[in-house]
């Protein structure tokens, strides 16, 4: 369990250039592919950035006590959903993007234009 | 003392994997004398579910945390962390609890792995390490460190005045003392000398590489177990009073080479099935 950090790794987790000294908002680990300003309007990129958080986010090294967190833009109809695995053997699920705004209230993902929010309990996606 | 060893389990969704490789260390009733989880990866479930999904392995399960970062976060932080584990704590009652030492910032930057602590400012990690055993009920285990840095030197000396002055147990991570003695950090004898005389202790083992890319040894949890690993396991049971030893395994899962690796240590003299 031990690596010397090279700052392409670092980068790799924000996404972007960022150094130690970098001043940077409180944050969950989850969130760094979302913290540095980029062009927002591009959808390729928020896309890529949100899975990338996402990912982190089902990783869990936040140790975050919830099953399921959804991103949703806060303007456009676009919606993703990550849901931990609950029982042996199952996988973890990534659903996204949807063109729904699937909350409309949550906490900000400032700078990008994006809320999510935390769930105890999955949606069930059989049921929609 | 009998020394048995078992495996992590690292996470829910290769659980197969893990049921396949463990096959060999089983009892008549297809159990393990103990199980290791990496509670990171268990830590949003309930325990009374984890538990169920754990019995299929063993009745007995062992806390082992990685990203606890209890020593980087703040006050409010940690007792977030502090609640969601004495709750799975007092459901569990594990075989024991075990941390590292080290730090997951670079700056104000959060990394992808722990990175070696430079045990600068002492009182704030025996505070810490306090306030963690006080609040799960029972001894805190830390896991020795495979340095690849300089603050390698520091480390036995800090390890030994860190369980004088909480209590805490170390957590004998034999590859790892293997790693950093192969780095040019403290021998691995030094640390048999330093836990000489503690009884029942709880050890680690798990696979490490040459890394071209660091130029050193790094803890790697991909690899088989080495030769010069199955042999200072052999010499750690001849002189230590070790109650299990738990198999780590995190990359290139092939429950084949798990199996093999855990028949080799299952076949070293001491080791009890």
């Amino acid at each position: 369990m031990s690596e010397i950090p090279l700052l392409s790794e670092v980068q790799q987790l924000y996404m972007g250039e960022v150094l130690p000294e970098h001043t940077l908002p409180k944050h969950y680990i989850w969130q760094s592919p979302l913290l540095l300003p980029q062009d927002s309007s591009d959808l390729g990129e928020l896309d890529q950035r949100i899975r990338q958080a996402g990912l982190l986010w089902l990783k869990n090294n936040d140790m975050r006590p919830f099953q399921q967190l959804v991103i949703t833009h806060k303007q456009g109809w676009l919606s993703y959903v990550f849901q931990r695995a609950k029982t042996p053997n199952q996988y973890p699920i990534t659903v996204g993007p949807i063109a729904r705004r699937l909350i409309n209230k949550g906490n900000l993902l400032s700078p990008y234009p994006l809320i999510y929010q935390e769930f105890t309990e999955i949606w069930n996606f059989n049921l929609w | 003392m009998t020394t048995t060893i078992s495996l992590s389990v690292n996470n829910l969704t290769d659980f197969a994997i893990y049921q396949d490789a463990s096959q060999c260390l089983t009892n008549n009733h297809g159990k393990l004398p103990f199980i290791e989880i990496l509670w990171d990866n268990y830590c949003h479930l309930e325990p009374e579910k984890l538990a169920e999904y754990l019995s299929s392995f063993s009745d007995c399960i062992a806390l082992h945390i990685m990203w606890s970062r209890f020593l980087d976060r703040d006050e409010q932080e940690f007792e977030e962390f502090l609640q969601l584990l004495k709750f799975h704590v007092k459901v569990l009652q594990p075989l024991y609890v075990s941390d590292h030492i080290c730090t997951f910032h670079q700056g104000q930057t959060y990394v992808r792995s722990g990175l070696e602590h430079n045990y600068d400012n002492s009182e704030h990690i025996y505070r810490r390490i306090e306030r963690y055993q006080n609040y799960i009920g029972q001894q805190l285990l830390l896991e020795n460190f495979a340095s690849m840095t300089i603050q390698g030197q520091r480390q036995i000396d800090f390890f030994q005045e860190m369980v004088n002055q909480t209590g805490c147990g170390i957590f004998f991570d034999i590859s790892n003392a293997r790693v950093a003695e192969s780095n040019g950090f403290t021998p691995l004898g030094d640390w048999i000398q330093l836990l000489r005389g503690i009884r029942g202790l709880h050890c680690h083992v798990g696979g490490y590489e040459y890394s071209q890319k660091f130029q050193c040894y790094r803890d790697s949890h991909g690899h088989e177990i080495s030769q010069k690993t199955l042999a200072d396991i052999s010499h750690v049971i001849a002189n230590l009073d070790v109650k299990t030893i738990c198999y780590e395994r995190e990359h290139n899962r092939v429950s084949e080479a798990m199996a093999r690796d855990l028949t080799l240590m299952s076949n070293l003299p001491g080791i009890t099935l």
